[in-house]
């Protein structure tokens, strides 16, 4: 895309936010409902806690039936069985997030909607929607194997998702680092037992528990700090690494960022992760634990824009 | 204990990490996230002990498998936590909720000991059942409950504008168990 299409496209989704979608969040903040909702000193407190506790109890959905996938859970049973169990508790998440969401919503409509992280959540949700029952749950069913709802699934939400965080996230404050950082650490999960050489897991797992856990947890936040310190290269704005476009990605500072991210995937795979399951399976649940996980971290980004 | 609560308030420390652009805000998100490890797995297991899921599943694998991710869930949520409150000492200390939250802990806590010292002795009698007995259901109950109003209360912190030292008035018990300051306010 040469510039002069590019610079077309954004003045066409300013204009479509200022003439379609400004009138729309206007209209709702100034509404009934939005006004009884802003003026009632409890609907926003007990939004926000049923919000938290349904977060809950999707991180435990999630865990139980894709971490087990990538690494530790209820090796007891299937991951098919695992993904029937939870299926009830994420739905019932899922429409209790949406609901007690909407209500938080209304209590600050032109605040989110001047916001990029709101922006990034609901692109976040709805990828994570699509994902999760079109292309998910038909791969981890039929055992690694794609159907072509779960290509058409698997295209379109991370088509939205990723257009969406280009377009809404940059250098500054690490914003757009932290997404890279957590899809580097999930993407050395999926890959580690391609990697990393057979043996040194079962000698790692063979050590002594009082050793080699200690060991693990120092090594990866010694690792932690050192991601953290990285992420920070253009923390105020002073390299101007959002003008920089492509070359951005080729700055020292975010290389190494993203090789000791997937580093510390590939550790942390000798300690709790497995190779049990299709290569397909691991990055489908891979993708369903980052594409959840970064509608929460975009949810809890919007209290700090 | 005010007092240290103030010097702690004071620390350059203290008031870098509050005044931090980047380290304040990815702590909070780790706090937040970490809740979904911490209750969203120690949910699973109490529904577990409920008879509610996994009912063909023994109690002792969903708790050798999903306990250590809670464990670690806990932890991390302390050491957030800890970091966090040295941050605003004075912010939280005498906030209410803050210790509504703080007793609902200790109390699962205790409950967690009561469940590992007493209830879970005879483990092997009912580690198979679909349904477990009364006493192990009763103690899942209350960890389920103690949890989720931890969280409730947790969330409510962040309106300790209801229950300030200048709304609850001096003399009022919860002005006492506040710890507020004799003459009003922070």
């Amino acid at each position: 895309m040469d510039t002069l299409s590019m610079y077309t496209l954004v003045v066409d989704q300013m204009t479509f936010m200022q003439n379609v979608v400004n009138p729309i969040f206007t209209g709702i903040d100034e509404g009934a409902v939005a006004t009884f909702i802003k003026n009632s000193p409890t609907f926003i407190p007990a939004a926000g806690s049923i919000h938290l506790l349904a977060l809950s109890l999707l991180g435990g959905a999630i865990i139980l039936a894709d971490l087990r996938v990538l690494g530790p859970g209820v090796t007891a049973r299937t991951p098919v069985e695992l993904n029937r169990t939870m299926s009830p508790f994420l739905i019932a998440s899922i429409i209790a997030l949406i609901l007690s969401g909407v209500v938080l919503a209304l209590g600050e409509m032109m605040r989110l909607y001047a916001s990029p992280p709101y922006w990034l959540k609901m692109a976040s949700l709805l990828s994570a929607i699509i994902f999760t029952f079109a292309a998910r749950d038909p791969v981890i069913r039929e055992n690694g194997k794609f159907t072509p709802l779960a290509w058409a699934g698997l295209a379109i939400s991370m088509g939205i998702f990723w257009i969406s965080w280009i377009n809404l996230t940059d250098w500054f404050f690490g914003a757009r680092q932290a997404y890279l950082v957590f899809v580097l650490i999930l993407l050395a999960l999926v890959f580690a037992p391609k990697i990393v050489p057979a043996g040194i897991k079962e000698k790692v797992l063979g050590l002594p528990v009082f050793v080699s856990v200690p060991a693990m947890i120092i090594v990866l936040l010694i690792l932690a700090a050192a991601i953290f310190w990285l992420t920070s290269i253009d923390y105020m704005g002073e390299l101007d690494m959002n003008g920089m476009g492509i070359w951005a990605w080729v700055q020292p500072k975010i290389l190494g960022m993203m090789l000791l991210s997937f580093l510390w995937g590939l550790i942390l795979y000798t300690g709790i992760g497995n190779e049990e399951h299709p290569l397909s399976m691991r990055l489908m649940s891979a993708i369903s634990i980052f594409l959840w996980g970064s509608t929460a971290i975009s949810g809890r980004w919007i209290a700090f824009w | 204990m005010r007092d240290f609560m103030l010097w702690l308030d004071g620390n350059t420390w203290s008031i870098m990490l509050r005044e931090s652009l980047l380290v304040w805000p990815m702590l909070e998100a780790s706090h937040i996230m970490t809740l979904m490890l911490f209750v969203g797995t120690i949910m699973v297991v109490d529904l577990r002990l409920l008879g509610l899921v996994f009912k063909n599943t023994p109690i002792s694998e969903v708790d050798k498998k999903i306990l250590p991710l809670t464990v670690a869930g806990f932890i991390l949520l302390v050491i957030t936590g800890v970091v966090l409150f040295y941050a605003k000492p004075l912010t939280y200390y005498n906030n209410l909720f803050f210790r509504v939250k703080l007793v609902l802990i200790a109390l699962a806590m205790i409950n967690i000991l009561v469940f590992h010292y007493r209830v879970q002795k005879n483990q092997d009698e009912w580690d198979t059942a679909a349904k477990p007995p009364t006493n192990v259901r009763i103690i899942a109950a209350i960890s389920l409950t103690s949890w989720m109003l931890v969280v409730v209360f947790g969330r409510l912190i962040a309106y300790g504008d209801w229950v300030h030292c200048e709304k609850l008035g001096e003399g009022s018990i919860f002005y006492a168990v506040s710890d507020c300051p004799v003459v009003g306010g922070h």
